[in-house]
């Protein structure tokens, strides 16, 4: 069963923690009699391996082939699926301490599992003159900061309740987004950059010169570096950006995913095309190392607060994931993009609402 | 079977290295490097066969991101930034599929790592690494294992990746294996 890893040794942190809640047979007491469940605590949930492998399969195909949303199930299956959520709500009066223990134990855990998967971005780029340095630089100290920072202040102090609230806000915020994305201002606004591409597409095919040119030459090359200001040509094609933003930037994007466990990697793409108006290509080999950094800086930084895992747990959901993974371009075919998109727009509302609503207010939907 | 009985099961297999160097911190650290490598090829293999399964659609995917890409340096070479700009706007969308599947081949080459944790819980838990001076980011002078697996695993993952970008037979299985999908753990990725 899951959790009886963590025998014989808890870091200080937890034990101190189980130690200081009451014992007993009633929800919010511990009975040491009982076996080791989640994290080795007695009488904690255990955890059917066939739902959560089940779960991490749905998880897999997600990731696979939605394109987002796989990071949020993930952490949506540590909270309420595997009954960890309910649990840590328990000793919310009876042992505050328990509570942020299990609480820092399921960010951590959906951080291990979307903030290593979200690293993977194209590091061929990189080797093809792809990488602007100074942002690299700008991006990881900001990431470091942010996660280090968001950490730090919250690790051991925040309750499952209000965890489970700001990611309810977070979640529901994504949903919003995509529902706009699929109304009509969302859609004109694609239109135009797709009508535009597919203009200089057909341009291309009837301007076609056959010459070829060395690429490799082409690369980011910069031009000029202060604090405020950093040059660079790509393709001869002239780029800048204040390297203040990207700072920032990783600032924030790092803070809000190493407090929600959520990955930051898919958030830092369209932050450094839009925001910063950077070229698509540079910032996804960019963001990788941004995401790396700040999803070790993030564990390394709970593990050191001394918050515990479930490896058992999660191990059986990586090979899940893995599963999932082989399963869903399999059956992609069998499901249109835009009702997919759809279907998980609705998911991000209902997820979002109540979680906001079950962490703020102590309000449920269903059940 | 519990997990517990399949890590005791392994666990002489799996502690020898740490007894072959001395000093114990040095024996430590060769142990861990040797089973990071347990985890980084085992992961590798997984993650192989896990784009050999899905190779074509790979290659659908790749070739979205490729079409934008090209298109892109065209509009570059062109001096065109607008269309440069909507072409990659157009591409935000291909690498969105593209970013989410390589976060799942990326969850699979991990697999190992969180059991390879387990096991390190059941031995070190209680025997962190002691360090010749304090860091900040874990404030004394000692190493929790997780810490000292994470960075050996990094480590040897890069190490592996370059070796093994060198090795034409190993390049040319895996392109055909994969249909050329850059995978975590290559150089490709």
């Amino acid at each position: 069963m899951i959790g009886v890893l963590q025998d014989p040794a808890w870091a200080g942190k937890l034990e101190e923690a189980i130690a200081s809640a009451p014992q007993g047979t009633e929800p919010g007491q511990i009975d040491p009699s009982k076996p080791a469940g989640f994290l080795g605590i007695p009488g904690g949930p255990q955890v059917n391996m066939i739902v959560a492998f089940l779960w991490a399969v749905w998880v897999g195909w997600i990731f696979s082939t939605v394109g987002a949303f796989g990071g949020v199930m993930a952490g949506v299956g540590h909270m309420g699926v595997f009954g960890l959520g309910d649990y840590a709500k328990t000793f919310k009066q009876t042992a505050p301490t328990l509570n942020k223990s299990i609480t820092d134990s399921i960010r951590g855990s959906n951080q291990f599992l979307v903030g290593f998967s979200a690293l993977i971005s194209s590091f061929n780029y990189y080797k093809m003159g792809r990488l602007v340095v100074p942002l690299a630089i700008a991006l990881g100290l900001g990431s470091i900061v942010g996660a280090w920072g968001s950490v730090t202040l919250s690790a051991g102090k925040i309750s499952f309740s209000a965890y489970q609230g700001y990611f309810g806000l977070f979640v529901l915020a994504l949903g919003v987004y995509l529902f706009w994305e699929t109304s009509p201002a969302g859609q004109a606004n694609k239109k135009k950059a797709k009508a535009a591409a597919q203009a200089f597409e057909a341009t291309v095919k009837k301007q076609k010169s056959g010459e070829n040119i060395d690429t490799a030459s082409l690369g980011v090359k910069v031009t000029k570096m202060s604090l405020t200001q950093i040059m660079f040509t790509f393709y001869g094609v002239e780029f800048k950006f204040n390297p203040l933003i990207p700072f920032f930037g990783g600032v924030v994007i790092a803070a809000i995913a190493a407090f929600l466990g959520v990955g930051g990697g898919f958030l830092l793409v369209p932050f450094l095309t839009s925001v910063a108006e950077l070229p698509m290509y540079l910032a996804a080999g960019t963001s990788a190392l941004a995401v790396l950094i700040s999803m070790i800086t993030s564990i390394i930084t709970l593990i050191s607060k001394g918050v515990q895992f479930d490896w058992a747990l999660i191990g059986l959901e990586l090979v899940g994931i893995a599963v999932g993974s082989v399963v869903g371009p399999r059956t992609s075919k069998y499901f249109s993009d835009i009702w997919l998109k759809r279907l998980f727009i609705v998911l991000a509302l209902y997820v979002g609402i109540d979680y906001v609503l079950r962490g703020f207010f102590g309000i449920r939907l269903v059940g | 079977m519990d997990l517990q009985s399949v890590l005791h099961f392994f666990d002489p297999w799996l502690i020898e290295p740490y007894r072959w160097m001395s000093p114990a911190i040095a024996g430590y650290l060769l142990g861990t490097a040797i089973l990071a490598g347990y985890c980084v090829i085992i992961g590798d293999l997984s993650a192989t066969l896990v784009a050999f399964f899905n190779r074509g659609y790979l290659a659908k995917l790749r070739h979205g991101m490729e079409h934008h890409h090209k298109l892109s340096e065209e509009a570059l070479k062109r001096g065109d930034k607008e269309s440069y700009k909507a072409v990659n706007r157009q591409g935000l969308d291909s690498f969105g599929y593209s970013f989410s599947m390589g976060a799942a081949l990326f969850c699979v080459s991990i697999w190992p790592m969180p059991f390879a944790l387990a096991w390190m819980n059941l031995r070190f838990a209680d025997a962190p690494l002691p360090l010749p001076a304090g860091f900040p980011f874990w404030g004394g002078k000692e190493v929790h294992y997780f810490t000292s697996f994470l960075l050996c695993y990094i480590l040897v993952r890069i190490i592996y990746s370059q070796i093994m970008g060198r090795i034409s037979w190993y390049n040319t299985w895996k392109s055909k294996v994969t249909g050329s999908y850059p995978q975590p753990g290559t150089t490709d990725s």
